[in-house]
């Protein structure tokens, strides 16, 4: 039984399996190693994920969605067509996407997965995940953490034992860990990220400073306007860590214009970026208690760490020259891969084991400490970047004379007060009758590898026991809920596989149709009539011709560079 | 059992010795398998390693007592600062390391040149700012502020700190400086993070009334803003109703009210149809007149009660308008045959009347009909916002 590595990504994800000879990749319907994360309808109502819901992004902007990562375990639901969807749904329909090319590509069923995740999501997020990948037909037994695998990737590529500290900036997401490798153990030592930090923060900061400087308001501007923004300055962003200047033709409104992106200017625009890029790593090293020149490798993981600003930013801070020869793109659903060829006990991996942390503090609520009956204040009882599992216990005391409950509250998060950390759930425990202090209870935190938390509550006079199971938190989805989710979902239409190749080309015509201008939009009208034409006739040999073809006079018309 | 005997090795301070312990004996305790021998393992490895590290630099700190190992100690330390600053220098290669970490050996290294060097870079910059908030039209132009992010040592803690403060110390002589400028100055300074600190450092009473105007970016992470493409997003606010803190219950006068303003409502709609019916086809007597009235009357509320309260609303308009909620004992949507004992125990208990509504006022809060139907109506609002104080999302 073969169980798939999924990199489930904010722009793009990749699946991958282990086999006996190492690390597969795994190709989409179109040929692609890289899946883009975007979900659309197409003009006959039907789900179409992948490059063509990218391209469709630019044409059908209303029916498109991207960069749905960051709504995970959130209430939010998105609108496309007619009907709205969690981000939870919606990563549901990427996985099964990612199934079927999986199933098709080796010829068999899959039924389980190993899925990452940023390493610093919190238990929602997780839960959100995990829930995404049971609505698509996968047993999700484990999540990995996105810098965790890359790690492993990287361990098991160079076989070179040392102290790694691994920079994981995807498109949404930025992560922070560091791991050890020696003997066969892989050992995560601390953990820290910033989950509102990755590559398109880059490019919205240069969409919002292009937009100041021409003073005009974003909201006024036509949704396919912004998105052809959006797109022409992610290519900006790849074409400026070559070139020194790179010129556009920018339309807004009616006014058009050519616009230079130079280093400078996104030096400019980007350093409020990379300034955060620094307090996690801070974070890290100092929860680890290591110094940096402790780290043995920096190794670079995530497609927006090509960035040459980020380069030598990591450059400077750590004087040195961090490791990449692994594509940054693809190395994360590699050790996916690689966990799951370890869940499934393969041979070959059979002398390494991996241990990882908790990436937030657990704790319980109590009075303020320093006195005073009033309440709100956070007790830590697992800290954060404690190996895991674990089982922590820490003693509670009533507060006040006869008191004959307590409400044991858990929470996620660092802050001292424990409203602004995130709340998991709670046990009221009832206690003999006694002067304020007097009762103790015994509060047991037992955290598991996949950052499932139970909860032991034992009332020391009575020995009686409570016990709860962080399995359901808040927000999240109760089984009714999760039954609609899944008619629902087994309603919607996919595309169907067959066109899917011939789709593509259109969709894209159609893109470079809309961001081109007179001849060059006559011409790109022409060849697609034509391939329309070809298609009608359905003669396969016509068509495979006509679209080889195609793709090469499309590649060259194309001046973006955004998959 | 000794954390020694846990590993399986005599006592040490070689830390290969512990780590190679520590990696036989996790094969036979794995995480996966095992959590509990795990985790003994585990703390026992990360003892020992604290112990063998602890003695490791025990003897260092005698090491250091010799005169040679601290002159060698120096020279290291130079060795990484020989390079000069160069503004221009972007390149990775750069071996101008900057300590960006918490590096406890700084204050015994003899720091002087590159303190010079961050000096130098600080004066040129400030006096780069000075000139540019004497310029009125320049200083809240934000492209104009472009200079301190290329400073080479932007990314240097203390730097970045000395030049936040020296140029928010000047922003505060000055009294036009727009929230944009602040907020971008914020957002490479880091300003808000260390608000009250600031404040007492500065010393000024305008401080605090200059970082209230930031909004930091970072700090309302609003993930629906990144979100590309879609036409519209909603936000379906399900907490759900049992993980509510507390419930309450309401006054007997807002019922009333919520009640009244339902009965007019109907009221003012039969009213109002059989005036159009008298005056179209006419000759219905008074008397009959107040019986179909009263008839339908008591069929137009159950319809309307029974169609709003077991709806997604679980209010009549009156209710819903004064924020109250009828639901089933676990706070949820009631189900319609409860709804139909309720609607008809209410109709029943309120032919008696005067009675009723003495024993209602008897019973504070909870109804008979409500009582004998198992059902509640609840203050939702304040139930919602307790909760939302207690919780925020």
């Amino acid at each position: 039984m073969t169980i798939l590595g999924i990199d489930l990504g904010t722009t793009n994800s990749i699946c991958s399996i282990w086999t006996d000879d190492g690390i597969k990749l795994i190709q989409n319907r179109l040929g692609d190693i890289l899946t883009p994360s975007v979900i659309g309808l197409d003009d006959k109502g039907n789900i179409t994920v992948g490059r063509i819901a990218k391209d469709r992004l630019i044409t059908h902007s209303d029916e498109t969605v991207a960069v749905f990562k960051r709504l995970m375990g959130t209430e939010h639901k998105i609108k496309i067509g007619k009907k709205y969807f969690t981000a939870t749904e919606l990563s549901s329909i990427i996985l099964r996407s990612l199934k079927e090319d999986a199933e098709n590509f080796l010829g068999e069923t899959i039924e389980e997965a190993v899925i990452s995740v940023p390493a610093y999501f919190n238990d929602n997020q997780r839960h959100a995940t995990k829930l995404a990948g049971e609505l698509a037909g996968f047993k999700v037994d484990r999540l990995i953490n996105e810098p965790t695998a890359a790690a492993m990737a990287y361990g098991l590529h160079d076989k070179s034992e040392g102290i790694y500290l691994i920079l994981d900036m995807g498109g949404g997401t930025f992560d922070v860990s560091i791991l050890e490798f020696f003997e066969g153990v892989m050992e995560v030592h601390a953990t820290s990220g910033d989950n509102f930090l990755g590559g398109e923060d880059f490019v919205e900061a240069m969409v919002d400073d292009l937009l100041n400087e021409t003073g005009a308001e974003k909201d006024t501007i036509s949704s396919k306007q912004l998105q052809t923004l959006y797109m022409q300055m992610e290519t900006a962003k790849r074409k400026i860590g070559s070139t020194e200047s790179f010129e556009q033709t920018i339309k807004i409104h009616k006014k058009q214009f050519q616009w230079k992106s130079t280093k400078a200017w996104f030096d400019r625009v980007s350093m409020p970026l990379m300034l955060r890029v620094k307090r996690p790593i801070e974070n890290a090293l100092r929860d680890a208690e290591l110094s940096s020149s402790e780290i043995d490798n920096i190794v670079l993981v995530g497609g927006s760490t090509r960035m040459g600003l980020f380069r030598a930013t990591i450059g400077k801070l750590f004087g040195r020259l961090p490791l990449c020869h692994i594509d940054p793109d693809t190395v994360v659903a590699m050790g996916a891969a690689i966990q799951a060829g370890l869940k499934d006990k393969n041979k070959a991996l059979n002398d390494i084991v991996l241990t990882d942390v908790c990436p937030y503090t657990l704790g319980t609520e109590i009075n303020n400490p320093n006195g005073g009956n009033e309440g709100g204040y956070y007790y830590p009882i697992i800290e954060r970047n404690t190996t895991v599992p674990t089982s922590m216990v820490k003693t509670v005391q009533t507060s006040f004379d006869n008191q004959t409950q307590l409400e044991i509250k858990i929470f996620q998060g660092e802050n001292r007060l424990v409203k602004k950390n995130v709340f998991l759930g709670e046990i009221t425990v009832k206690v003999p009758k006694g002067p304020e202090g007097k009762e103790t209870v015994d509060v047991r935190y037992s955290y598991d590898m996949n950052g499932l938390l139970e909860v032991d509550v034992t009332i020391v006079s009575t020995g009686k026991k409570y016990n709860k199971l962080i399995e359901q938190t808040p927000g999240a989805l109760s089984d009714k809920d999760k039954k609609a989710s899944l008619a629902k979902l087994s309603k919607i239409k996919f595309h169907p596989r067959e066109s899917e190749e011939n789709r593509a080309i259109i969709a894209r015509g159609e893109r470079i149709y809309e961001s081109s201008l007179n001849e060059k939009r006559e011409y790109i009208a022409n060849i697609l009539a034509q391939f329309e034409k070809i298609l009608d006739k359905q003669n396969v040999q016509e068509i495979k011709k006509a679209r080889e073809k195609i793709t090469i006079i499309l590649h060259e018309l194309d001046s973006e560079e955004w998959f | 059992m000794s954390i020694w005997d846990v590993l399986g090795i005599s006592e040490t301070s070689d830390i290969k010795t512990i780590k190679r312990a520590y990696a036989v004996m996790l094969k036979n305790v794995k995480p996966d398998d095992d959590p509990k021998g795990f985790q003994q393992l585990h703390e026992a490895y990360k003892s020992a390693q604290k112990i063998a590290k602890y003695s490791n630099s025990s003897n260092q700190i005698n090491d250091d007592y010799l005169p040679d190992q601290s002159i060698k100690n120096e020279v290291n330390v130079v060795n990484t600062d020989t390079t000069s600053y160069d503004n221009s220098d972007n390149n990775v290669t750069t071996t101008n390391q900057i300590n960006f970490t918490y590096n406890e050996e700084i204050p015994d290294t003899p720091y002087t040149p590159q303190v010079s060097d961050e000096q130098l870079e600080l004066d040129r910059v400030l006096s780069l700012v000075d000139k540019l908030l004497l310029d009125e039209c320049k200083r809240n132009v934000i492209k104009s502020w472009g200079f301190i992010s290329a400073s080479t040592f932007i990314l240097d803690s203390d730097f970045n700190w000395q030049l936040g403060l020296s140029i928010l110390k000047r922003l505060l002589a000055i009294d036009d400086i727009k929230t944009s400028t602040l907020n971008y100055l914020n957002s490479l300074f880091n300003w808000k993070d260390e608000e009250e600190y600031i404040c007492e450092v500065i010393e000024d009473k305008w401080c605090k009334t200059l970082l209230l105007r930031i909004n930091d970016s970072k700090q309302n992470n609003d993930p629906v803003l990144h979100l590309r493409g879609s036409k519209s997003i909603k936000k379906v606010n399900k907490i759900q109703d049992k993980i509510f803190k507390q419930y309450y219950f309401t006054s007997d006068a807002r019922r009333m009210f919520a009640l009244l303003i339902d009965l007019s409502l109907i009221f003012f709609t039969i009213h109002s149809l059989l005036s159009i019916y008298q005056l179209v086809f006419g000759g219905v007597e008074e008397a009959v007149l107040k019986k179909i009235t009263l008839v339908f009357f008591v069929i137009l509320y159950s319809i309307y009660a029974w169609s709003f309260e077991t709806s997604y609303l679980q209010s009549t308009p009156g209710k819903f308008l004064l924020g109250l909620r009828v639901t089933d004992k676990n706070f949820m949507r009631i189900h319609h045959l409860r709804y139909f004992f309720r609607l008809v125990l209410m109709i029943a208990s309120s032919f008696m009347h005067i009675v009723t509504v003495f024993i209602n006022i008897l019973l504070s809060q909870r109804y008979l009909h409500d009582r004998a139907s198992g059902t509640y109506v609840i203050d939702y609002r304040r139930s919602k916002k307790e909760h939302e104080e207690y919780y925020p999302e």
